[in-house]
């Protein structure tokens, strides 16, 4: 019998930019502009697909030739334009299921920029990841739209 | 500008059934013996009910009030790990509004000839409607509402 656990975890990562609500939104609401910060690739190349809005679905793909393929695949729950966006989303590496995260994003109006509180709900599975590691990647993802939203690149 | 606002919670509920793991398990993957337990108070109808148990699937069950105040339960099954485990997740809404959106895990462990069953919930709770302590009431009525029916045979 496979082995089966689950570890349940919480993190917040709160984030100042310089930029308005607005534009910080749109880096999440345009395909164009999340594959850039988001997946590293341009849409249409058939490893990120975005549908934003209720309902819609998130899908991103890829890893490093010869190793384990990484699969993102979220669904969106509720939007406030501005404000708030939350996603449900799994990962899987290769054909297994590692988590199944619950994220809330919400932006505020901060001194002309914006302040972003990115919340995840996880559930790890089976050992294959901690919640330590997703942290740290949200965090590495995070910092590359900061430097996006600076250099005007998006 | 409308009101916005998110609190963040979670809940560990834990139940020790006298019934096996699949007995226990198919009282949540069948469509008919779910219907026996997964309902609302004694004054709610039931409008719609739907359930497409598998990885990817959708269940819903939406209901009325007297009052005419609408309920609507529309969840996604991620994984599902049979007698074991099950993920997924949902949305509610109350009024026509969404009131929260929640990642549930339900594990199923057997203890001797009886089953432990562990529900783990994390959930946004929106605008104001609804909390982790209103939603973890909830969760033990229907808990409660699952072991009348194994009890009763009826949940098989």
């Amino acid at each position: 019998m496979t082995e089966r656990s689950v570890t349940h975890a919480t993190f917040v990562i709160e984030r100042s930019y310089d930029a308005s609500p607005a534009r910080v939104f749109a880096a999440f609401a345009d395909p164009v502009a999340k594959a850039h910060w988001f997946a590293g690739a341009e849409p249409g190349q058939g490893r990120y697909e975005l549908d934003f809005r209720v309902g819609g679905r998130e899908r991103n793909s890829g890893g490093e030739p010869d190793g384990p393929v990484y699969t993102f695949e979220a669904r969106y729950h509720d939007i406030v334009p501005d404000r708030r966006i939350v996603s449900t989303y799994y990962m899987h590496v290769d054909e297994i299921r590692i988590s199944v995260s619950l994220a809330t994003v919400e932006f505020k109006p901060e001194r002309g920029g914006t302040r972003q509180i990115y919340t995840e709900q996880g559930a790890f599975l089976d050992g294959h990841d901690t919640p330590a590691v997703r942290e740290q990647g949200t965090r590495g993802v995070l910092d590359t739209l900061d430097a996006a939203l600076r250099e005007r690149a998006i | 500008m409308t009101d916005r606002s998110t609190q963040h919670g979670s809940f560990v509920i834990e139940r020790t059934y006298e019934s096996s793991p699949t007995e226990v398990f198919t009282a949540w993957a069948d469509p008919t013996a779910k219907a026996r337990w997964f309902v609302g108070p004694p004054d709610w109808k039931e409008t719609l009910r739907e359930l497409d148990f598998r990885v990817g699937g959708r269940e819903r069950l939406n209901g009325v009030f007297p009052g005419g105040r609408t309920t609507a339960f529309d969840a996604l099954y991620w994984d599902i790990a049979p007698n074991r485990r099950l993920v997924y997740t949902y949305d509610m809404h109350a009024g026509g509004k969404r009131i929260s959106v929640s990642l549930a895990t339900v594990e199923f462990t057997p203890t001797g000839d009886a089953t432990r069953l562990i529900f783990t919930e994390q959930a946004v709770f929106l605008d104001g409607f609804d909390d982790a302590g209103g939603r973890e009431k909830g969760t033990r009525a229907h808990l409660d509402r699952l072991d009348t029916a194994l009890r009763s045979g009826s949940a098989r």
